[in-house]
């Protein structure tokens, strides 16, 4: 059986669909449509620039994303830290503090070494030493008081 | 081809004279499409209507040169269409009012049987499945280029090669049944 007498010629159709060809629309529709167009058109005014959006890809706005994660963690890092040292020495002066970190540096260097310990004690006999001084100065004055 | 790019260039701004010129254009076309589909010439305003304010929306999307402008109305009227069957199933115009395009005046014998012909084929292009009734309407009534049909369709051209095919197959088997009717 052939193939092609089973198909319906395209002349016919052709034919068919000529009648369709002269087909015009009524008058008042171009009205309708350009009232339409200006209508679309002018929703479609671009808005001010502080309302408008852009499109970027997402690849580009993860990777901004997680740059501006890093460096704003990486601004307030020292400021945490400070605010942690602070609280646990909430009387400590600056000059403490760096007697602190001087002694933690040197604990860090010579963790075993019997330096630290004298360093430590010198330290805190600091208060006694001052204590004594005042001693001696209030039995010099005494004295002073005899003569 | 310098004219026709900046004419697309304008239409991507939303310049009022290039719509203007678009209308012009393609608003027959449109209106022919939609009628040929149905039958029904006031849902064919309708639609036509309707496919412009799309196109308004959708034309700054077209990223294609104005080799794809055709094509590219053709889709959206396609959208509009299928959008309109879904929102509502009408009842397609009776087959009386298909000859309305035909010249009025009383025809001899000859012409009243093509014209039955006629109406008979029409009749069974529109039975045929949607997007194969849109293929033909385009090859057939558009006359557009199996390439271009497959732009506007969004199939493959060997997909719109086999759609004519058992279309032109299905089209003579209905008219062979008819004929056997009669």
């Amino acid at each position: 059986m052939n193939d092609s007498e089973d198909l319906l010629p395209e002349e016919l159709i052709d034919e068919a669909l000529a009648s369709l060809r002269s087909a015009t629309p009524p008058e008042d529709l171009h009205q309708a449509n350009m009232a339409v167009v200006h209508q679309a058109l002018a929703c479609r005014a671009e808005p001010v620039w502080w309302r408008r959006s852009v499109s970027i890809p997402i690849p580009v706005a993860l990777a901004a994303s997680v740059v501006l994660v890093l460096t704003t963690t990486s601004l307030l890092k020292p400021w945490v830290i400070l605010g942690e040292i602070q609280q646990a020495a909430p009387v400590s002066t600056q000059s403490e503090l760096l007697v602190d970190d001087f002694d933690s540096s040197m604990a860090e260097e010579t963790e075993s070494s019997p330096t630290w310990s004298v360093t430590r004690s010198y330290i805190h006999s600091l208060p006694s030493l001052v204590n004594s001084t005042n001693y001696k100065t209030s039995a010099t004055e005494e004295k002073h008081d005899d003569s | 081809m310098e004219s026709a790019n900046e004419y697309l260039r304008s239409l991507r701004k939303g310049d009022a004279d290039a719509y203007e010129a678009l209308v012009r254009r393609f608003e027959t076309p449109l209106y022919r499409y939609f009628f040929a589909s149905h039958g029904d010439p006031q849902l064919a305003c309708e639609q036509s209507v309707d496919c412009f304010s799309d196109l308004v929306e959708s034309l700054p999307k077209l990223t294609g040169g104005p080799d794809q402008l055709r094509p590219f109305v053709f889709a959206v009227a396609r959208n509009v269409l299928r959008r309109q069957w879904r929102r509502q199933a009408r009842e397609f115009a009776p087959l009386s009012s298909v000859p309305e395009t035909i010249d009025n005046s009383p025809p001899p014998d000859a012409t009243i049987v093509a014209a039955e012909e006629s109406a008979e084929l029409i009749e069974a292009i529109r039975s045929l499945d949607q997007t194969t009734c849109d293929v033909f309407l385009l090859r057939f009534l558009e006359q557009f280029s199996v390439a271009e049909v497959a732009e506007a369709v969004g199939e493959p051209i060997g997909t719109i090669k086999s759609r004519l095919h058992r279309g032109r197959q299905r089209l003579h088997k209905i008219l062979q049944s008819k004929s056997d009717l009669q």
